[in-house]
């Protein structure tokens, strides 16, 4: 039995024709992209391509990408480099942001610059007005994600933009989730800072890009070399990049037909998970949403079982919360958006990508109403069934 | 050996617990060698202490995890980690804590066992079509068919038996489980790790509670009950002399000897705590013999109940030889334990367990000595 995977949130299959790219550019005898010689050169051809390829997936100028190692880097690098060239100062981030953004804006506050987290409603959208009256006279940075990694819900980045133009404070975007899956102009979207992840894509994890509107400038947070234009230090890591370029360009071309054969997919699949268990409470449903994301609570049964037994039958999901080994902490998304405990504790996100087919989810469906009604969910929970 | 789950209902997994060491480790060798559909699952049962516990080696750090995931790849069965820190709070160190103020000495394992490992985590278990739980305790079952119940017995070798910790199980949770090194002694498990070629064969076992790592108990409960209401107070002697202070009730165990900060002509012993007047009672060895103790609360794994009064070797803590003696009921579902000698250390909180010859009878809680 092939093994159904529905993670996409977390990290998406390589793809074939990647996985090829990433091969040629190792096998391919290539250099340092700084060095003089054919094998600099070639090096070089590969690293701009790549830097085209993502250019072109947000609307942007090849010359505004800044290649990192990854999403936790480019959200790094945003929030720390801005900040680095203020002496103090306010940053307002949303409640919901991924926790490289959330503890980075954390240690800021350790050393001095104040922090205000803005709250989500319910279905976990941050309304731009809650965001723009905690705006004050000093604040020099605002981040708002472009959708949540655990919800989906697509905030209103650019109502947020505008709110700020012309007030000297940047606009930081983290678009990881949302690369790739729903389309991002950067001039359009109003943020001055984006960042993306190779590895949500379908390229392998180890690179990632921020934009960074011309004009803006960060303080770097790796010294030692003039590589990405004096942004960030470090010989880049090319054949990782090379995928990352043909992942990048595959998700611009499928994109539209993709989002909407997701949608389709995942609402038929939410419909008739509704139609099985009333009961179960569907996250971010009446908000705008990333197409192949669906994050359910079922009460009376634990999402972290859900997800085990689920893999016991070749499906892979997750319980939504980023989770080490066991220490399973309650998902600060749904306790932003007032879940109660109980319900936290029975979410699952089941996120698509461009292998799921109409076969697996509904034998994930399938696999799903057996395993929920096999198991021995709370009486309260079963009456209602 | 295992019990009446070995003739029965076949279909479905195995749920065998793993605390990445060797009697789990190997516990699932053997069932996976039987040709069982397993699934290993290690419970984090609270919060590891980052590096500490690491280094320390307890239970449930992430090193031991790892350890047990390891030897699932290696003998080739799906893993996973179970969180219930919640359950194991609620269930077993809150009430460790508090049985410690009111100036009795728990017995977390057995909780652990009958609440967390017996009850919850088979419960979850469920979920992953596992009906059945196998653990690397050293104890046996039985199936026995002319009594039409699984019995429990002390393992083959009693060096390592740990049935005393399994007393609060249900009778027929007992058909659902199995413990497949209870025939095996130590060095026996150990054989069986190294030439499967598993990392953890030579694993050193841990003694300790799995929850303090890296600091006394004393010091674990000084900082649980920092804020509450003050525990220190007097020693007193038998005629209620006093013969010094003491920092805290929870600091003494009945039967105790060092740490009591006082000397007599003869050693002396912890022989009562009274919590409510916070008081420390001490005596000779003598003054802390006991006849017997009464178990308010037991439960019955060998009998349907207790009706008359009966002989029985009963066990008043780990490591305890055991003791002749009558257990007979109360009349309101309690018994009461009557030693043929008296004995020593006889400690409100601990567990005193029934055996006929190496049944398990039942047991439960010691409520007073007397």
């Amino acid at each position: 039995m092939s093994e159904v995977y529905l993670d996409y949130n977390a990290g998406a299959p390589v793809r074939p024709q990647v996985a090829k790219a990433v091969l040629e550019a190792l096998e391919e005898r290539i250099g340092n992209p700084s060095s003089i010689h054919g094998a600099g050169h070639r090096a070089k051809i590969i690293l701009e391509k790549s830097r085209r390829s993502v250019a072109s997936l947000l609307g942007a100028s090849p010359d505004a990408i800044c290649f990192t190692s990854g999403g936790t880097e480019s959200n790094n690098m945003a929030l720390l480099g801005a900040a680095a060239l203020r002496r103090g100062g306010h940053l307002i981030v949303s409640a919901i942001e991924h926790a490289s953004v959330l503890q980075t804006a954390q240690q800021l506050e350790s050393r001095g610059y104040r922090v205000t987290r803005v709250r989500p409603d319910a279905e976990g959208w941050i309304p731009p007005e809650d965001l723009l009256s905690q705006v004050r006279d000093d604040t020099l940075l605002v981040s708002l994600m472009h959708s949540n990694h655990e919800v989906g819900t697509l905030q209103s980045v650019q109502a947020v933009a505008e709110g700020l133009k012309g007030r000297g404070i940047l606009l930081h975007c983290d678009a990881v989730q949302s690369a790739g899956k729903v389309a991002i102009e950067v001039e359009r979207l109003g943020a001055d800072l984006v960042s993306i992840s190779a590895h949500k894509l379908g390229a392998p994890a180890g690179t990632g890009a921020l934009w960074i509107r011309q004009g803006v400038s960060l303080a770097p947070l790796l010294l030692g070399g003039n590589q990405e234009m004096n942004r960030r230090a470090g010989t880049p890591a090319l054949a990782l990049l090379a995928g990352f370029g043909v992942a990048a360009e595959i998700s611009r071309e499928e994109l539209p037909i993709e989002a909407a054969r997701l949608k389709t997919l995942r609402d038929r699949f939410e419909t008739d998970l509704l139609d099985a268990f009333p009961d179960a409470r569907i996250h971010g449903r009446t908000r705008a949403r990333l197409p192949g994301t669906c994050h359910v609570a079922i009460p009376g049964i634990r999402g972290e079982d859900l997800v085990m037994a689920l893999d016991l039958d070749g499906i892979a999901v997750s319980t939504g919360s980023a989770c080490s080994t066991g220490t399973v902490r309650p998902s600060h998304v749904l306790q932003a958006m007032g879940c109660p405990p109980e319900e936290i504790q029975s979410s699952l996100r089941a996120s698509l990508g461009y292998r799921t087919t109409p076969t697996e989810t509904t034998r994930f469906l399938e696999t799903l109403l057996g395993v929920v009604r096999g198991s021995a969910r709370t009486p309260a929970a079963k009456g209602r069934e | 050996m295992i019990g009446r789950s070995s003739e029965n209902h076949r279909e479905g997994r195995i749920a065998v617990a793993m605390s990445g060491g060797v009697d789990s480790s190997v516990a699932a060798l053997i069932l996976h060698r039987r040709g069982e559909s397993l699934v290993g699952l290690s419970l984090q049962l609270h919060a590891s202490g980052g590096e500490k516990a690491l280094s320390a080696g307890r239970c449930c750090s992430p090193r031991d995890f790892m350890d047990a995931r390891l030897v699932a790849e290696q003998v080739g069965f799906p893993f996973y980690v179970l969180n219930m820190e919640r359950e194991f709070q609620s269930r077993v160190l809150d009430d460790f804590v508090d049985e410690y103020s009111r100036g009795r000495t728990p017995l977390p394992c057995a909780h652990c066992n009958t609440h967390v490992k017996f009850r919850d985590l088979v419960g979850r278990a469920a979920t992953l079509n596992c009906r059945r739980l196998a653990t690397g305790h050293y104890a046996r079952l039985v199936w026995d068919p002319a009594g039409g119940r699984t019995r429990l017995l002390r393992a083959r070798d009693p060096d390592k038996d740990q049935s005393y910790f399994l007393f609060g199980l249900d009778a027929r949770q007992l058909d659902d489980t199995l413990f497949p090194i209870g025939d095996l002694n130590k060095a026996e498990v150990r054989g069986l790790a190294r030439e499967a070629g598993l990392a953890v064969a030579e694993k050193p076992e841990s003694m300790d509670l799995c929850f303090i790592a890296g600091e006394d108990t004393g010091a674990f409960l000084d900082r649980k009950l920092a804020g509450g209401t003050p525990l220190e107070g007097e020693i007193v002697d038998g005629d209620g002399r006093v013969l010094g202070r003491h920092r805290g009730i929870h600091h003494f165990t009945v039967g105790q000897r060092r740490g009591l900060g006082i000397s007599g002509r003869e050693p002396l012993y912890v022989v009562e705590i009274q919590a409510a007047a916070r008081r420390v009672v001490v005596g000779t060895r003598q003054e802390q013999m006991r006849s017997g103790c009464y178990v308010p609360a037991p439960n019955w794994i060998g009998l349907d109940r207790l009706t008359t009064a009966m002989e029985a070797t009963i066990q008043i803590r780990h490591r305890h030889p055991g003791v002749e003696g009558t257990i007979r009921p109360d009349g309101r579902g309690g018994v009461d334990v009557q030693f043929r000698t008296s004995q020593r250390a006889v400690t409100p909180g601990q567990a005193a367990v029934f055996y006929r010859g190496d049944e398990l009878l039942g047991g439960g809680f010691i409520h007073a000595a007397r």
